[in-house]
Order: C-alpha cells, then structure tokens, then sequence
C-alpha cells in the first residue's frame, strides 16, 4: 500500500509503504494512525533532502533490518562504505549535511551512519581549525585551554 | 551553512566512525566537541604488558636474523625499552567511569589506579588472574556481557594452562553475561551446577585449550540461547562433547577440533540426523584439522540444509564433498576454507569458484592459471581470495600481456580486500640477503609475473584492496609498477612478501610504497607479520 509523504515547502511524495518504513519514525507514525489516506508530514525535511532520502531508502528496501549488537567490536567496525552508497553521498557539503539531519530526524540509523562515516572520511587528517571551517563552528577554547587538552591526552596516541 | 553536529546523537554517530587520531583532534575543535567526545576516548581502555618478558626475549635473539624489517626490530624494542605514557591519576579518576572494555595484559599499577572507577564494564579481556581482579568483577556484576581469559600471547609456549577456581561464584552472579571465552584455563565445579546455570545465559562459549573438571555428568535442561560454540583442544571427553552439543538446540555456529585431529564423526552423524540435531539453525561449521574423511564429509553437508560457511582446512574434504556442496547448498555458500587439503586439487577449486555465486571468502590450495581463461568465475562478490596459481606456463601463447587471463579473472572481483597468492611451490629464499639464484631463474616462468607489463595493470580495479601476501611469490617489481600501486591501491594496509629479489632494491621499493601509500605496512614474510601481531 502506498504511503503519502509532504515535504517542508509542501511537495507531495508517494512511496510504497516497507520503503517509507525503513524511518522509524515514519513506522511509529503509521502504527499509530493506523490504516489511513492522510498524507504524513514531515515539517524539517525539504523536498530536495526527501527526495534523496527516498532514493536511498528505495535503494535499500530489502536490506535487512539492522540490529544494535549489544557486542559490538569497533575493532571490527569498516568506514568502507560501498559503492553504491559512495556516489550517494557524492553531494556538494550543504546537502550531505541536510542529509544527515534528515537521517537523524527520520530515525534511519543506516543513512546516518552513512553519512558520518562519509564526514569522518572528510575530516580525517585534518587540524581543529580546519574542521571548525569544514563545520562552521567557532573555537571557544584559548590556546592555552586547547594545548592542555592535547597534553593531557597525549597518552591516547599510544593505541 | 546548517551544522549537524550540534546534535548529541549525530556527534556519537560520528564520533563510532573516527578513527583514535582523529578523535583526539576533534577534541580540540570545541567545548561541546569536547564534552561529547572525551568520554568516548576512555571507552576502549588497554592495558599491555609493561616489558617483553625475558623468556620471550630470549626467543627473539635467537630468531634475530630472521627478523628482517627494520620496523619489526624497531617495534619490539619500543615496547621492551620504551616507557608507555599514562593518563594523570586525576583523569583516570575522573575518566574510568567512562571504560566500557578493558583489555587488561599488564601495568598492574595503573590496574589498581582505575579499576576502583570501573564500574560500567561490559567486555573485560584479560590474561591476569590474580587477587586484584575480585574487585573489579564484582562491581561490575550488572553490567559486564563478555568475559574473555586467556594467556599472554607472548608467553612461551607450553605454559601450563591456569587453574581458576574462584572464577564460578562472579560468573554466576554476571546476569547479563552472553559471550564466555576461555583458553588455556581450568575451572573447576565442585557443586556440580555452575557450568549449566552459566551456560543457559550464553550466546557464545569457547573453550580452548581448556578443561572443565569436576562438572556433572549430565545436565536437565538445555541451553536455549547457545548459538556459538568452540571446542578447540578441549579437554573435556570426546563423548561428553556431543553431549554438551545436545544441550544447545539453537547452535548456530559450531567450531569443533580436537588435539589429534580424531573426532567421533559416526556419533556426529547420529547426532546430526537426531531429534536433537541443530540442522535446521547450524549454518557454521569449523572443522579444521580434524581426520574427517571425504565421504563423512558428504554425509554431514547432506545434514545441513542451512550451511553457509564451512572450515575444512587439513581436512581429508576432496572430490565427493565438492559435490556435495555444489548440489546443496552452492547458491549459499558465503565462506569455504580448503586451505592444505591433500585431495583438494584444481578441478575441485575451479568447480567451486565456477559454482558459488555468493561466496565472499575462498581459501584453497591451488587454481589452475588455465582455468581462468575466459572469465568464468561466478563469484564476483569475492572480499578474501587465498589461493596459490599454477600452470603459469600452460597458458596459451603468444599472449599480451602476458599473464592476461589470470589478471582478467581477478580483475572481476572488485570487491576484493584480502588477496593472498599462496605458495608458487619453489622454497623460500633461505637467506634474505642473498640474490635469486640463477639455478631458479629457468623455473620462474610458473610463476605469475607481478609486472604492469605481464598485464598487473588489469588490477586497477581493486579499489578496495587492503592486504596484499606475495610471499614465496618472487616478484621483482620496476619502479614503474610501484608507481601503479601507489596511485591504484591507495587503501592497501598489509604487504607481506618481497617486491624485489635483492635486499637492497627491496628496501628502497618499501620505503617509497610506505612513503606514497599512507598506512602501509610492508613484512618480509607472515612469521614477521605474526610476531608483530602478537605484540599489538
């Protein structure tokens, strides 16, 4: 059965329901409306992020469903992302950012991950400085502050 | 320009994906960075051996001249000689609330510092068993979910296993205990109930090495949440083995060997074709080294329906078994490890590579280079491929490049991070320093010609590629061909194996790979890579 969903700036999207779904937010929302016609609103996604988010979830409807593995070894753990997914996310910064909130937002743990995985890739072997540009943000530590906190962490380059 | 990483839960997601170095910057980047992200530093929490110990020193200096690359030597020296730094005791204090695994194999000083502080333990590894260790487990009772004891792996070997008497008691009481490891270890149960009030917790038990002695004989009721079992030299009686299998109606993973390699398979098969079976979960199995034969193997594949992974190295699996699987479960197979089986030769691996689409781990003996004629591999999601090539010279000829059909066949699986060409026959130089004897230029036509010119090039497409053994492969890469991988397999981590014959010409082709293929770590042959694992 088909699922309606209404971006910010008011575009309409139909998508099967088990794509709509892989949001768990979407899920709950439907689980507690029930069966019905009504169109979903979703009042922090442009229709720009939605429609690339419905291209992933569309992309990877019949993955299975990812489960919190209460053992979970970062040491096993990949920032390799496939191929697929790569050329996803090949989008200029400001999208990839809209993404990840939307997959924040939408509760789609795969695309969030996906997403941070490509930022950690942006940002790996970058200075502070050049991730606050990357980010936008504002150093709020002295020099003094920063090189304390370099010192006193210093044992964690060991390993 | 929006900023996602204003959220606790974005800054987490992303924080999972960092690497340590990178997260140490990132601390620096904010207060709120800061606050999110220092916590997550202190969650994996190592404590190693202070010093190389004297036994294992003693071993070094006599293998010396085999231990030829400059950062194994330089390796095993900074962790003999060099102090570790330590966080100050006011983070420590402040901070090991935050360790969620501890991996505890020495510094039993800044042991006693934070353990008063670990108190949210969920996964505790460690090759200490003394006093100081009741503590620490016992406030962390609600919380821990793995427990892993094992031995130091830089101890000699043939060191006693370790008696545990205490151990029972805390295992117990751990309720969300699910994942028990022990290796080299006794424990006894002289109340004769521990192990099976432990057991039915469990997801994953492994036994190596070890004894359990004093246990009941039998047990009333089975371990409904047993999916993963190892048995690896145990020492528990070969019979009551299949008993404990019995107890585990939801297995799913099941590793079983034996010191002699002898296994009670006619009680495996009674048991596999049992009311009590697990064939309709067991999708699995590890049988390595055991004295199975070919036809026993038949019989247990025809047993499970499910299977989708299966060791068998130094196993006697050979032709009929191939069958078997290639009309069981070929579609499924997603791992086969045939490594130094006798009867495995190229018609059983090629039919295997020709008939297991889904297959991401293949280890076999030996592939013939003319079989890769024409591309007809099917399994083109391959991710770890070892395997050694023969027939070089039965190629067809003339041919350009060269050795075109072996790269070409390769060249499909794009999806490869493990590549491990195998053993070309011929022994390995004896003295690392000495040049290819001329006596040996003639033979190496058999050998797959790692050169852009031989058609090497055709592997641009191995994007993902992160480890590369050519051991025993002889290589002699140009400059040129070094240029390539730099530019080509710029994710690649591990290279073991000699890109040139002569010592000189190698070390300056692994310091340019090192130098333009950030990561890199380049050894002489696998020992080398094993020792420098075992220090890590």
């Amino acid at each position: 059965m088909p699922v309606t969903l209404t971006s910010l700036d008011d575009v309409k999207f139909t998508v099967d329901k088990d794509v709509a779904e892989r949001s768990i937010l979407i899920k709950n929302m439907i689980e507690d409306v029930g069966e019905s016609d009504s169109p979903i609103p979703l009042p922090n996604v442009s229709s720009a992020v939605l429609k690339k988010v419905i291209e992933y979830c569309e992309h990877h409807r019949n993955d299975p469903v990812q489960v919190q593995d209460e053992t979970d070894d970062p040491r096993k753990r990949s920032n390799d992302i496939e191929e697929w997914d790569m050329k996803f996310m090949a989008v200029d910064q400001e999208m990839l950012f809209e993404i990840i909130l939307a997959a924040n937002y939408l509760d789609i743990k795969p695309l969030l991950d996906v997403g941070c995985k490509t930022v950690a890739n942006i940002i790996k072997g970058k200075t502070p400085e050049e991730i606050r540009k990357t980010f936008n943000i504002v150093n709020d530590f002295t020099p003094e502050e920063e090189a304390q906190i370099k010192k006193e962490n210093e044992w964690a380059e060991d390993r | 320009m929006t900023n996602p990483f204003r959220h606790l839960a974005t800054i987490n997601c992303l924080a999972r994906n960092l690497d340590r170095a990178t997260l140490l910057i990132c601390l620096r980047v904010c207060r709120a960075w800061y606050r999110v992200l220092e916590p997550l530093l202190w969650h994996d929490f190592w404590l190693l051996r202070n010093h190389i110990p004297t036994d294992y020193l003693i071993v070094l200096q006599r293998n010396r001249h085999s231990i030829t690359h400059n950062d194994v030597r330089q390796g095993l020296f900074k962790q003999a000689l060099i102090q570790r730094r330590y966080p100050s005791p006011a983070s420590i204090e402040k901070n090991a609330q935050h360790i969620r695994r501890l991996f505890y194999y020495g510094e039993e000083h800044l042991f006693q510092q934070l353990a008063p502080f670990c108190t949210q333990l969920r996964y505790l590894e460690t090759a200490r068993y003394g006093p100081e260790m009741k503590p620490l487990l016992l406030q962390n009772l609600d919380t821990l979910q793995t427990f892993i004891c094992k031995t130091d792996p830089v101890k000699v070997p043939g060191a006693e296993p370790v008696f545990m008497e205490w151990i029972w008691k805390y295992l117990v009481e751990m309720k969300d205990l699910r994942v028990l490891e022990l290796d080299s270890i006794i424990l006894s149960d002289y109340e004769g109930s521990k192990f099976g009030i432990v057991c039915r917790k469990l997801t994953r038990l492994s036994l190596v090495d070890s004894k359990l002695i004093e246990r009941p004989k039998s047990e009333t009721e089975d371990f409904m949440t047993l999916k993963s079992l190892v048995l690896d030299q145990s020492y528990i009686p070969k019979l009551e083995q299949l008993e404990l299998f019995q107890l585990c109606p939801a297995m799913e993973s099941l590793t079983w060997r034996s010191r002699t390699g002898a296994l009670p398979i006619a009680n495996f098969l009674a048991y596999l074709s049992s009311d009590k079976s697990p064939a309709a979960h067991l999708a699995k199995l590890d049988l390595s080294t055991s004295k199975i034969l070919d036809e026993d193997f038949v019989q247990i594949i025809q047993l499970l329906p499910q299977l989708t992974h299966l060791q068998a190295a130094k196993t006697l699996f050979g032709s009929a078994s191939t069958q078997a699987l290639l009309q069981g479960q070929a579609h499924q197979m997603q791992l086969i490890n045939l490594l130094d089986c006798p009867d495995v030769t190229k018609v059983e691996t090629q039919a295997l590579l020709q008939g297991c689409p889904s297959l991401k781990v293949f280890y076999a003996p030996v592939v013939s280079a003319v079989g890769m004629l024409g591309n007809r591999w099917v399994c083109t999601d391959l991710e770890e491929l070892d395997v050694s090539i023969a027939e070089i010279d039965q190629l067809p000829a003339p041919s350009f490049p060269r050795h075109r059909a072996v790269y070409s066949q390769l060249s499909m699986l794009v999806h490869l991070r493990v590549l491990r060409l195998g053993d070309s026959g011929f022994a390995p130089m004896p003295d690392p320093r000495a040049p290819v004897s001329t006596s040996l230029a003639p033979q190496l036509k058999y050998v797959l010609d790692m050169r852009l010119d031989s058609g090497l090039g055709l592997l641009s497409t191995l994007t993902q590629l992160r480890e590369l053994d050519l051991e025993n492969m002889h290589a002699a890469m140009e400059f040129g061909t070094l240029q390539w991988m730099a530019q080509n397999w710029r994710g690649l981590r591990l290279l073991v194996g000699c890109v040139h014959p002569l010592e000189q010409q190698r070390k300056l082709s692994n310091d340019f790979l090192r130098e333009f293929i950030p990561g890199l770590k380049t050894f002489f042959n696998r020992k080398e890579l094993q020792m420098w694992n075992q220090l890590q």
